[in-house]
Parts: structure tokens; sequence; C-alpha cells
């Protein structure tokens, strides 16, 4: 998202009326939800003790807003990396906290979604279990679409409450299609059918990135490739040779070779430079680019490194893979709001992170799209009222956020930083895709060993 | 080793010849190869200079451009003075001001570590160069592989044991490690071993001075370029500590440099893509002004601990 | 050792004038180490010996009560063989063989070199070039991250004239695994020569003028004064560089932690067996098998410290 909340609502204000009305009514509808949620609970603390809550930088302004709209709550904020690129840090400090007893935060937010896996088990057994006690509203999971909280589940048990969800979806730069005559498409097969084209006849343009460090999830997430599936507690199924695997990545390796997929990370210092706006090339590089519903605020907004693309994106639906009866895509990252088990009022500071996670006022400010319905509503029509994006981008969100394939598992391991340290250096150096498959499983294999999973190829 | 410096050359065949022409024609053959030797003595100097200096040359023009100018201008291009405003700005009010406090943070923690490993590490140089004792070399010895071993090992002890004192997440809880600088023995025990002549001391306790009044009287004047090395060093090994701070503090607020800047890359969106550009203030050039900021006291206190570190210290006192 | 023997020196039976002196002496070397000493005991003895006692006792399991205070379960060398297996453990140590081999010659002979013409060049100039070369040395850890994500990425670096030759286009390809200890040798010595230099450039400054002059009356030119006149005599502060250096090499941490930042994940956050450790410590929580990593690297370091102390004598008195 490019604007801040005030000129977001200075956006709104100059609108025409009947959208102005629809969404003012969409508002209503959502406070009163959130309102009658609230009533349910009970918002005065038992303790006097502020409630301790950790975040990072990016949720700041989201527990601010939510400490306004409820004065009578005492918090104590505490900034930390959160857990950013798997610096282990809510991990470490859990781990001396459990040493000497006492430390622990009550609420953290951690920015990598396999945490609650981690922090879930031994040594750290941090979460506190949400879904007994009657520690949440009635009817608050419901509001969560069906697989988004999948990552919160140990067996059974839920630990955490989504923040935001980073289901991938299909930009594109309608524009450049409309330019070149293509079609959206809306299987691999025809992406990478427009990715040849474009390797012959518009060279520069690119229709995604293979030098990132979560194409693992983008690409053979999407293609349910099992190669980090926990079939079972405890074990893995990891069969990089499996037929979904091997076809995605023999998909890539031609798109790969010819530069249609562009090889660097699109975090890169250079990225704007080589992909982004320029006197040459008025819309930029990126013609489509399959990737997570984030990109929205990190790659594709006004002020960001590619550039002024103003009505040029939109939001597509995520590709469908020819052998699988319905569309799955896959996901990256999306932050998660944890409660620890060791504080002294569950029941308070379980008012707290309902709200960091469910409320309007606060997940209106989030980063990307929220996980809670009524909130990402409320969420999806201040992106979309903004005019930035050619066409609104609630559609196809709205698809795919129920389109991520669970048998990609969050584990306590890390598979964006495995995919990261063990095949994106092979394929700057010029290996193949489909060549790089038996090292991610071999990483994958060895790292769920030494965590204590056993490791299967079949079923 | 030292002795057999003189002897041999004195007899050489070349050395006696030359001798014998006498200093004059050795000082006219001199000039042009001196000009050589000093010239290529520049040219390498200046490439090492260049070396380590450049990297820091970007950092000090990197918060006078902004973000986007940074990567697509030339690395060492000078930017604007009101970018180097604006950037000062973002950093300054950055979550109320966090840099100062990161910055009082890491004064204080450093001064009382200093003046701690100071008022520990001389003394215990000079009494295991100068004195003799039963288990002086257990204690270099100890000493030795306290330096040796990793510190993240001692990360846990180290945080069980603040807790046991009730010390966790208090200021006394670096502080006090910080006092601890064996390094600083080390150097203290090596110069003290090296440098002060024996005969000096003994003249002293012969005039009647105790062991302590030797110290005060005789070793500590000549001390100063030990004190003032062993002090910097130790600010700077305090200064630039991550792991102590990381691992005793609990709250951002109490955080030095160091780990705040830590918090900064991990704020920034170019290096974690989860905090977006959109909703942290710090981008490159704010994330370089606060590493200025961290690192500028750094070199005042070089630049006036270098005053100490003068030549020839020793000149004069051995002479009897 | 030093220029003092050429000046004589009382025996230690000479020094030993009276027992009431030896013995006041003996009792006042207690009092010059006694603060320092329980500093040792408190932050370096204890913890070092809870780490080894970690290294040998189980993470989980029953502990044993005595008293107020529990004991964990007793593993034997059960950490060390589990970690040695670790599929990180063995790649590790490998990089860091790799890297040591260039480090040490790195650091100490263009230290050395570095010390050396200084103090043997234009004097004045002294001052100037030991700040220039120490400036780096403030950029400990993470104030680097933001300065090497700079100048290992070719299209924005001011090294940029330098990586192309290399056929450098991007920062993934500057730091190919390949490359990985030859650009950590370089960092460690950007930022750590400096130190070195200034502690070098202090123990030569101790030289008397008169050894010197000396010397070079007796013709000694640039080369000899350097190597067989100054050099000798700073034996031990090199010995100590060594050592220090040996150890610095095989725990290195800050360096790959650092670039693994600046690359966004793209160097292995255990390609050190010091980060292994660390790891172990703060991923998994496993605080006994970081432990025991890191009586390996102790262990290693001592080796090399025993050695060089005793062939150096460097804990003599003279």
């Amino acid at each position: 998202m490019k604007d801040n909340s005030t000129s977001r609502r200075r956006a709104l204000l100059g609108r025409p009326r009947r959208l102005f009305n629809t969404l003012a009514a969409t508002g209503l509808a959502v406070s009163m939800a959130t309102v009658g949620a609230n009533i349910a609970i009970a918002p005065a603390q038992a303790s006097s003790a502020p409630i301790v809550v950790w975040v990072d930088a990016a949720r700041v302004p989201q527990v601010k807003a939510w400490e306004k709209a409820n004065p009578s709550v005492k918090i104590d904020l505490v900034t930390f990396d959160g857990g950013d690129n798997g610096s282990g840090s809510i991990e470490s400090k859990v781990s001396l906290f459990n040493r000497v007893g006492h430390g622990w935060p009550d609420i953290v937010f951690s920015g990598e979604a396999n945490d609650v896996q981690k922090l879930g088990t031994p040594p750290f057994n941090f979460p506190a279990v949400l879904n007994q006690g009657g520690l949440l509203p009635k009817g608050l999971l419901k509001g969560y679409a069906a697989g988004t909280l999948a990552d919160c589940y140990i067996g059974g048990k839920l630990e955490c409450l989504r923040n935001d969800v980073a289901f991938d979806v299909l930009w594109v730069n309608v524009a450049l299609m409309k330019q070149f005559g293509y079609t959206v498409p809306t299987t691999w097969q025809q992406w990478q059918a427009i990715g040849e084209d474009v390797a012959k006849n518009h060279p520069g343009y690119i229709v995604g990135s293979i030098g990132d460090d979560f194409d693992d999830e983008i690409y053979l997430q999407a293609a349910q490739c099992p190669i980090n599936d926990e079939i079972k507690p405890y074990t893995i199924l990891d069969n990089p040779a499996d037929a979904n695997c091997t076809g995605m990545a023999s998909l890539l390796d031609p798109l790969q070779a010819d530069g249609a997929l562009s090889p660097s990370y699109v975090f890169a210092s250079t990225y704007g430079k080589q992909y982004g706006v320029s006197s040459s090339f008025p819309n930029g590089h990126v013609l489509m680019m399959p990737g997570p519903a984030w990109y929205s605020g990190a790659i594709f907004c006004g002020t960001c490194e590619l550039g002024e693309l103003k009505g040029t994106v939109a939001a597509y639906p995520p590709l469908h893979w020819a052998a699988s009866p319905r569309t799955y895509t896959g996901d990256v990252g999306g932050g998660l709001w944890i409660m620890s088990s060791h504080t002294k009022d569950p029941q308070a500071v379980a008012n707290v992170l309902v709200g960091l996670a469910t409320s309007t006022v606060s997940q209106n400010l989030s980063q990307g799209y929220p996980g809670y319905i009524p909130a990402a509503k409320s969420w999806i029509a201040l992106q979309d009222a903004s005019g930035f994006w050619a066409t609104p981008l609630a559609p196809a969100f709205a698809t795919a956020v129920s389109e991520v394939w669970s048998g990609w598992t969050e584990t306590p391991w890390d598979t964006i930083g495995i995919w990261t340290d063990s095949v994106l250096p092979n394929l700057t150096a010029g290996d193949s895709v489909s060549s790089q498959l038996p090292v991610l499983g071999a990483a994958i294999s060895n790292y769920a060993q030494s965590d204590g999973f056993t490791v299967v190829t079949k079923p | 080793m030292a002795h057999v410096t003189a002897q041999p050359l004195r007899n050489e065949p070349a050395t006696r010849a030359s001798l014998a022409a006498g200093p004059a024609r050795r000082r006219r053959r001199l000039p042009s190869r001196r000009v050589g030797a000093l010239l290529a003595w520049f040219i390498v100097m200046l490439a090492f200079t260049g070396f380590f200096v450049v990297p820091v040359i970007w950092l000090f023009l990197a918060p006078t451009k902004t973000d986007h100018q940074l990567v697509y201008w030339n690395p060492l291009a000078l930017g604007s003075f009101h970018s180097f405003l604006r950037t000062w700005d973002e950093i300054y009010a950055f979550q109320a001001h966090e840099l100062l406090v990161w910055l009082w943070n890491s004064a204080r923690y450093s001064v009382g570590g200093v003046l701690l490993a100071l008022a520990c590490a001389v003394p215990a140089g000079y009494g295991l160069a100068l004195t003799q004792f039963i288990g002086r070399k257990v204690l270099l010895s100890i000493t030795l592989i306290v330096m040796i071993m990793p510190a993240s090992a001692l990360v846990l002890p180290l945080f069980l044991e603040m807790n046991l004192l009730h010390l966790s997440n208090s200021a006394w809880s670096v502080v006090l490690p910080f006092g601890l600088f064996p390094f600083g023995v080390y150097l203290s025990y090596i110069f003290f071993s090296s440098t002060i002549p024996k005969e000096l001391l003994a003249a002293a306790r012969v005039d009647g001075c105790n062991e302590w009044g030797v110290f005060r009287h005789v070793a500590l004047p000549l001390a100063r370029p030990i004190v003032a090395l062993v002090g910097f060093f130790a600010f700077v090994s305090d200064w630039t500590n991550f792991f102590l701070p990381f691992v005793m503090f609990y709250t951002d607020r109490q955080y030095p440099l160091p780990v705040g800047l830590d918090y900064l890359i991990s704020s920034t969106a170019a290096f974690n893509p989860v905090a977006s550009a959109a909703a942290s203030p710090v981008l490159r050039p704010e994330l370089a002004m606060a590493t200025l900021v961290a690192i500028a006291p750094v070199f005042i206190i070089f630049f006036f601990a270098q005053r100490a570190l003068v030549t020839g210290m020793l000149a004069g006192s051995t002479k009897e | 050792m030093s220029d003092t023997t050429f000046l004589p020196v009382p025996t230690r039976a000479q020094a030993r004038t009276g027992r009431g002196q030896a013995g006041g002496r003996h009792r006042a070397g207690y009092a010059f180490v006694a603060v320092y000493l329980v500093l040792l005991i408190l932050f370096g003895v204890l913890p070092t010996a809870y780490a080894v006692y970690l290294a040998f006792t189980k993470a989980a399991g029953r502990r044993v009560s005595v008293g107020p205070v529990s004991f964990a379960q007793w593993a034997g060398l059960s950490n060390f063989f589990t970690t040695g297996r670790d599929f990180r453990f063995l790649p590790a140590f490998e990089h860091i063989a790799v890297y040591l081999a260039i480090w040490l010659v790195v650091l100490v002979v263009l230290v050395l070199a570095l010390a050396l013409l200084l103090h043997g060049g234009v004097r004045r100039t002294v001052p100037f070039f030991r700040f220039l070369f120490y400036l780096p040395g403030a950029l400990a850890g993470s104030a680097s991250v933001l300065v090497w994500a700079f100048m290992l990425d070719p299209d924005i670096s001011p090294w940029h004239f330098a990586l192309s030759r290399l056929h450098y286009s991007s920062m993934p390809q500057t730091i190919a695994p390949g490359h990985l200890p030859v650009i950590f040798a370089v960092i460690a010595f950007w930022t750590g020569a400096g130190g070195w230099i200034v502690v070098m450039n202090g123990a030569l400054n101790n030289i008397s003028d008169e050894v010197i002059d000396s010397a070079k009356i007796d013709g000694a030119n640039a080369w000899q004064l350097a190597v067989r006149i100054k050099l000798p005599l700073i034996k031990r502060w090199v010995v100590f560089m060594l050592i220090l250096a040996f150890a610095a090499g095989t725990q290195l941490f800050v360096e790959p932690q650092l670039l693994g930042a600046a690359s966004l994940g793209m160097v292995s956050p255990t390609w050190s067996p010091n980060q292994l450790a660390y790891y172990l410590a703060t991923q998994n929580g496993n605080f006994n098998y970081a432990a025991a990593i890191s009586v390996d690297l102790l262990i290693v370091g001592l080796m090399a410290a025993t050695l060089l102390v005793f062939r150096s004598k460097l804990f003599q008195l003279d």
C-alpha cells in the first residue's frame, strides 16, 4: 500500500458519492460486526500490569491505532526484529526466559510463517492454546477463510492468529499485455507459452522471476510438489522426483534459459534499474509476475523500486496447474500473532490479541491482506479505492485466499532459507531448476532428520 | 636473540668500507634512491589507504543522497545538503528519537566498562609481568583460555548468572562483564614485561618503596601508552559489543547502538522484505546515517587517544 | 626479548635479597591481580565451566537433585558425536580450514608489512595513516552490513572497476560459494588490520632509537633493519597476534553473519562452526549441542595457543 492512512482517507473523501456510500455501508457493517464481536469480550483488564507486546517496526502503527481505540487497556510496546529472515530472535529469547522462569512477553508478532511450528514444540513450548478455555469469542474462527489458519495449528491446537495472508496471485501489467496483444493466461502452460513468445519477440520483458528466496513457494507449491508435506506428525513426504515437481521445473527451465524469467531477486538493489520504469520502457519490463499478495505494497506500489506504474498493474487469480482438478497456489509468509502460555491473565491478553489480529482499526494498517475476512474486506476496499490498480484487487484476492495448497507444510525448518542457500547460488551460476530439485529434496531431508522427523518418499 | 644484532654487521667488508668512506660519501649517494624508495612507499601506503578508506567515504556520502540516488548515481557522488537534513530528520524522529536513546545507552555502558576494565587490566598486567607469585602462569593460561572460548557458548551461563545476581535487564549486566577484558590484560602484560627495565624497579625498591609505591611511582608514569591503548581497545570492544546487550536486555529502549542498528536493518525494506517500504521510514540513507552516529565516537576517541601513543617513551629511562 | 638485555640485569638470586622483600613482592602480586581475578572467575571461568558442563550433559531427560541444585543427566561424548554427525558440521569445518589458511597469511604478513612500513617510513605521517587504517575497525558487525551490501554489488559499488574486471555482474555472482573464504578474509582484514597495526606500531615504538641508530650505523638497509632487528624485538606481540588470529579465524562468526544479512540469506546461516553452534542454541534451543561445538573450537584454539606459547616462551619472565 503506497499511502499512509491519512492520505487514504483524503482519497476516499474525494470519490464520487455512490462509492463513498457503498464503502460507508460496508464500513458500518464491518464495524457493527466487530462491535458485536467486542461485546462478547469484556473490555476491562483484570490485572493492572501492562500487557507486554513485541512487534517489528512495520506493525507499530497497527498497535498504536488499536491502543488509541482502546485507551482503557495498558500496553507496553517493545520493538524487535520480528524474527526477520530467520534470525531466531524470538526462539533465543524464549529459550533464555524458559531457563530462568520469567521475562516472556505476553504477545509476540512474528514475520516468519513457520515460527509457531517451532515455538510450539519442545524446548520452547511457548504459545498459548487459543481454541480452548473460551479465550476466543464464539464464531471468531469462522471469520477466517478455510486453510488460512493452517500454520497456526499443531495437532488440533490453535496456537496463533494470522495477521495477514500471503497467497500468490498472478500480477499482470495490463497496459503491456494490451500493447503486445496477449490475453491473460489462466493456466501455467499458457503462461509459459507467452513467456517463450516474449523472449523471442519482445526481449527485455519478463514474465516472472527465478532469483528469489521464495520461488519454491511460488512455483513448486502451486504445482503441488510433495517435497515438504507433513503427512503424519513428525513424518515428511519428500519426493523431488514426483511428476508435479519435475513437471513444473521443466516448465520453468526454458523460460530461465531464454531470459523470460529474471535471474535477479526482486529486492536486489538494482532491480528497479533493470526492470523498472525507464525512458525506453515507460511501463517497466515486467509483463507478468506470479507472486505473493504483498507485492502490492512492496514491488508495485507507486513509490516502490519499479517506479510509477499507476493504472497499469492488476492482480489476476492464480494460474491453474493442468494435472490438478482445482487450482492451487503457493503462499509466501504472512505474519502471526502469538500469545504466551505464561501470561498471568490469559483472557485479558487474548482480548488484545484478537483486537490486534481482527479489528479493522488495526488491520486497516496491515502491510498485507488481512487473514480475518471482515477486516480483509475493509482493507481491500481501501486498496481499491486508491485508484492505483488497473482493476480492483478484490476478486483475485478473494479467490486466491482459499486456494493455498496445504501440502506445503510449515515446519520447524524454513524452506525459504533452504532454497536460498542450497539452490539459489546454483541457479545464479546457471544451473537449471530441474537439476536443483534433488538438491532441494536432499537439503530438506537433512534438516527434517536433524529436527527429529522421518522422511519418506512415498505416502 | 636481540643481542646478536650489533656484532655481525660491524665486521662486514662492505660496511667497513662504507664506514671508512665516511658519512659524507654515503649522503651523496642516497638522494635518488631515497626519492624512488619514498615514492614507492607513498604509493603502497596510499593504495592501502584507499582500500581501507573508500568504503568509509561511501558511508559518509550516503546520507546526502536519497535511496534512489544511492542506487542510480555514482557511488562516490556527493548528494545535497537538503537530502542530508531530510535523512537526519527521518532517523532522528524514528520511534521517538530511539537513535539518541541508543547512543546514550552505548555511552553509559562503554564508559562504565572502560573504567572497570582499566582498573583491572593495567594492574593485573603489571602484576603478571613484574611480580612473582604462585599461580602466575596458571592465571596467564586461564586468561588465554577464557579469551579463546567462543562467546556464543557463554551466552546462557552469563544470562543465568545475571539472573542469580538479580542484575538482568539492568546496565550492570553488561558493565560488569565489560570489566573483564583479558585482551587488555595480555596487552598490559606484554607491555610491562618488555619495556620496563628491571633495574628501574630494583632501584625504587632499594629506595624503600613498597610494591604499590613501585607501581604508582615508577611503572604507572611510564605506562601512559598502554593505558591509552588498553582504554581505547576496551572502549571499542564495549562500544561495538552486540551479543551481551542482545542477550541481557529485554526491551529496545535499553539497547546500545550495535543492537539498535541490527534492529534498524531489520526495519529496512532493502534488507527485510517483510518491513515494506511503505511502512518504515528507514531507507538506506537513514541506515547509513545511523551507522555514522554509531561509529563517530570511536573515531573521536581514537583521534584523542593517538596523542598518548607517542613514540620513544622509553627514551631516557634507561640512562643511568 | 627486549632491548634491556643489553644492560646488566640482576639475576633472580640477586633480586631475592632477603626473604622479607621477596615475600612482600609475592603477596603484592596477588593484590595487583585481585580485582581482575574476581571478574575473571565470575564472568570467565564460571561461564566457561558451565559451558563445558553443558557440553557433557543432556539437554532433556531426568535431572538429579542435590539439595537446591539440580544436575542434568550425564551425556558423555554423545553431544559431540551427534553434532559431529550433523550434516552441516563437516562442511562448516571445511570452510573454516580454507578460510584460516587465507586469513592467517593475509593478516600476519600484511599487518607486519604495514606496521614496519609505517614505522620505517616518514614518521610524521604515522598518526595520519594509522588513523585511516583504523577507520574500518569501528564498523564492527551490524554497522558494516549496509557497507558490504553495497561494496560487493558490482552495480552500485565504488569497487565496480575491480569487480567487473573479475566478470561479476551481480551480487549473487560476487558471493558465489567458492568465493566466500576470500571475501570473508577481505572483510575481516579490512575490519581488523587497523587495530593490529596500532598494536604493532606501539610495540615498534617501544624499541629505543639507539638500537635502530646503531644498526643503521652498522650499515643495515631497510629490509635488514625490519626483519633482523625490529621483528625479533616485537616477537611477543607477534605471537600474541598469531594466537588470537588463529582463534578468531577458527571462530569466524561476524563476517558470514553480516553477509547473510546483506544478501537476504544467500550465505548459509551455518557456514562456519561457530555459526552452527549459535544456530543450534538459538533456533533449536539446544544449548548443549552449541556447547559441544564450542568446546571443539576451544580445543582447536588451545592447541594452537599452547604450541605457540611454548615455542616462544611467552609466559616466561625475563
